[in-house]
């Protein structure tokens, strides 16, 4: 058995240790308690590995509750509510920032293990055949390069990642010397946090509303000018697509919700004009009367809500939202009342 | 699993809590060899089939090996060893490139006909542990070494986790004695194998990851219009990324086995500081240009046929050194071009015999950086016109697009670089285990957790060690 001699040197490496320690703890908070005074929160960045951890865990699991779609979704609904109303549920989100989600609806109605419910954030834009494969790299990747301790690795990281500010991934040494040298003020926080599951809590009194939402909407304008909407041929053969995947899930148990999030202002009325309810939305669900959807509109409390960007739910009222969109989840019997 | 991952940090935590627990020295090396599988599992379970049938083939042939008297037989043996193993590494790591460029030669020759190429994973470190195993049955053939007893030690030899994938390679003669008894760790040993491990990372995580690849990506990425000095700044912060890299790697490796009270030979020793390349070569990947001294250079006759025999012996080394980094064309004239400055060199050290003075020899280890940097232009190329385009930017002082933005993080990369080479100058002739052990507690302390905040707070795009492609 090993054995620590004892020599002249010892002391001094014990030194050495206590002090790094000392020093390590005591940097380390000071730069946490700096941060949290300039309205920094932890923050994790989903990545690949990251998604692959929680693609593997919505397998073999009737009580797992997918959310698929984008930023939308992954600042609406709030996991730490739906988990806290239901307890009796695993709350996975697949959810990617800026990439629209049909890859991943495709792949999980062909994996004969997922057999949850899959919640959907839909709009119409996303059919476009061009944006059809947005999270298929995040897919494949999953298929082919799936690892055991790459993920796991990756769901470990954004544990501890979600506990503290200085791990933030906006917060590289490079970003903050350059701000510094720049405009000598330290880097301004997001106003978007991620969290260890990749859905996001979004602060937007830490950000200037008007100018955000005259930016987001004026982006919205451009894209929906640059990729005309398709025509109503193209739009009955996607529904169609869409509903073979849904039946494919619901055969072997599974149910799909499509839920439409909110926009307001002029987001909304470039939605219309680009995308009308009665030539999109009230196709689909007429045609198709089987697929469960909640649309925002239908419902008083879903609508209520002022979008700070006009596209996005703020944490506070995600939270209310999150709660109503589970009543009605409820109330179409698409999981138990909880009491 | 990455020496720079949360859950390497637990896995290792575990293994040293069992290592020190009060068991038997088999029972723990068995142990290692577990940890060892576990280690190199967790990329890809199916390739430690790979790692065994390599164990076992080495095993078992240099078993044969030395029962027999005839050279012929031994031979034999030795010839189904090194079948075995560099045709697993020829069918893994060469077969594409082989059959790109069987492909290529049909085309030139308007032969219709092209076959495709097998696309197979490049399992990590095979050309170490190939390596590895390698020497332990050549040592056997050359009678330096009598093969050893014990199974479990020769294993973990084979498998040894901290550098398995990425070495240092290991001998067999200078690793299993270390493994008959278990050795007493003090504080003081203990103690410098973390603080290896910390400045490794520290190397890979913060210098390599955060402060150098961001702009040796940049300059390669924009390639094909460079200027002058972005094109410069690209190639000395790529010599300067693969050292922090593959040395951070080696010394994390050196100070996980220091904890474990194994000791694995030193990789780098302040190879920057060379002075001429033959130096180099004694400086910058030691456990790989000395094994290809010993089981390349020397068997293909070494010095000792004259000088043009000497200095094909040289280029045919270097070549295939250049080849073992890599499957691809880059590699091999990097090879070739080290092929090339030792010739050079040793035909200049032919003609002027005489020692060099202080202001010469500063001059020359000037030079010789230049050229090995120049050299790994062409080494993180992805192909030729890639390289060409960058050289070129190097010659070319008018023209091309300013890719490396001037400001203040650039100030802060070049002082580093510069740090580093003095760093090396400051160790060149002295071994880092006496500097670490020598300087004062409190300095010790205030450089290490310089380091580990750093580390913590970095938040670079930490990739995988360059090196664990090879």
């Amino acid at each position: 058995m090993p054995s620590f001699t004892f020599s002249s040197e010892k002391g001094q490496w014990y030194i050495t240790w206590v002090l790094t320690l000392l020093i390590l703890v005591a940097v380390l908070c000071c730069y946490e308690k700096f941060l949290q005074s300039k309205n920094y929160q932890p923050s994790v960045a989903a990545d690949q590995s990251l998604w692959n951890w929680h693609r593997k865990h919505v397998q073999k699991n009737d009580s797992v509750i997918v959310l698929a779609g984008a930023s939308r979704i992954q600042l609406g609904l709030n996991t730490a509510v739906m988990r806290q109303l239901l307890p009796d549920h695993t709350i996975i989100p697949l959810s990617v920032n800026g990439h629209y989600p049909m890859a991943t609806l495709q792949n999980l109605a062909d994996d004969e293990l997922f057999e949850g419910l899959l919640v959907v954030s839909f709009t119409a834009q996303m059919l476009e055949p061009q944006y059809w494969d947005m999270q298929r790299k995040y897919v494949e990747n999953f298929s082919e390069n799936y690892n055991s301790y790459t993920a796991w690795d990756a769901k470990l990281t954004a544990v501890l990642k979600s506990n503290f500010r200085f791990f933030h991934h906006a917060l590289g040494v490079q970003k903050v010397i350059e701000s510094l040298a720049r405009s000598k003020t330290f880097p301004k926080t997001s106003y978007v946090f991620g969290q260890a599951d990749s859905s996001a809590e979004g602060y937007y009194d830490l950000v200037d509303k008007q100018l955000l939402r005259k930016r987001f909407v004026t982006e919205k304008q451009q894209n929906y000018q640059d990729n005309p909407a398709m025509n109503k041929t193209l739009w009955q053969q996607q529904i169609n697509t869409l509903n073979s995947l849904v039946q494919k899930i619901e055969r072997r148990g599974g149910e799909v919700v499509l839920l439409r999030f909110p926009t307001d202002g002029g987001h909304w009325q470039l939605d219309e004009r680009y995308y009308p309810r009665q030539d999109f939305w009230d196709v689909l669900t007429e045609k198709y009367p089987n697929i469960n959807t909640i649309h925002f509109k239908d419902d008083e409390i879903l609508s209520s809500f002022e979008l700070p960007d006009s596209s996005h739910l703020d944490v506070a009222d995600a939270k209310v939202f999150t709660a109503r969109f589970i009543e009605l989840l409820q109330q179409k019997q698409l999981i138990p009342q909880t009491h | 699993m990455l020496f720079n991952s949360i859950t390497f940090i637990l896995f290792f935590f575990w293994v040293l809590v069992v290592h020190y627990l009060p068991l038997n020295w088999s029972l723990k090396k068995a142990h290692l060899l577990l940890a060892s599988y576990v280690f190199y599992a967790a990329w890809n379970p199916p390739f430690v089939l790979l790692l065994w049938f390599s164990t076992l083939v080495d095993w078992q042939m240099a078993k044969h090996m030395d029962k027999q008297v005839s050279k012929r037989k031994r031979k034999t043996w030795l010839a189904i060893s090194l079948s075995a193993n560099l045709g697993m590494l020829g069918v893994f790591k060469y077969a594409d490139f082989l059959m790109a460029n069987f492909n290529q030669l049909l085309a030139w020759l308007s032969i219709d006909m092209q076959f495709a190429e097998p696309g197979l994973i490049l399992p990590m470190g095979i050309s170490f542990f190939t390596f590895q195993t390698l020497s332990y049955t050549l040592d056997v053939y050359f009678k330096r070494l009598k093969p050893w007893d014990s199974f479990l030690d020769y294993a973990l030899f084979v498998s040894f986790f901290p550098q398995l994938v990425a070495g240092p390679i290991v001998r067999a003669k200078t690793f299993l004695p270390q493994l008959i008894k278990q050795r007493t760790v003090s504080v003081n040993h203990f103690s410098v194998g973390i603080c290896f491990f910390v400045f490794g990372l520290f190397q890979k995580t913060v210098m390599a990851d955060v402060l150098f690849a961001p702009i040796v990506n940049q300059v390669y990425e924009n390639h094909e219009q460079l200027d002058l000095l972005s094109a410069w700044l690209g190639g000395l912060f790529f010599s300067a990324q693969i050292f922090c890299d593959f040395s951070g790697y080696s010394m994390c490796a050196i100070g996980l086995a220091m904890c474990l009270g194994l000791t694995l030979p030193t990789n780098f020793k302040s190879p920057f500081t060379a002075i001429g390349f033959s130096d180099f070569w004694r400086r910058w990947h030691i456990s790989l240009s000395s094994w290809l001294r010993d089981y390349l250079y020397i068997p293909l006759g070494g010095n000792r046929m004259g000088r043009l025999l000497r200095y094909r012996n040289l280029v045919i080394t270097m070549l295939l050194g250049g080849l073992w980094h890599g499957a691809a064309w880059t590699f091999v004239i990097w090879g070739a071009l080290h092929g090339l400055y030792l010739v050079v060199e040793q035909g200049v050290k032919h003609v002027f015999k005489s020692t060099p003075n202080l202001l010469m020899k500063t001059l020359l280890a000037g030079m010789t950086f230049v050229c090995v940097m120049l050299a790994f232009v062409v080494f993180r190329a992805e192909n030729g016109a890639q390289a060409m385009n960058i050289l070129t930017g190097m010659m070319t002082s008018s023209g091309g697009a300013t890719v490396i933005a001037r400001n203040a993080w650039l100030n802060i990369v070049c002082v580093a670089f510069l740090l580093m080479l003095l760093l090396q100058w400051f160790i060149r002739d002295r071994k880092l285990t006496n500097v670490i052990t020598q300087t004062n507690g409190i300095i010790r302390a205030v450089i290490l957790s310089f380091c580990l905040l750093l580390i913590f707070i970095s938040n670079g795009d930490s990739d995988a060690f360059i090196y664990f492609q090879f």
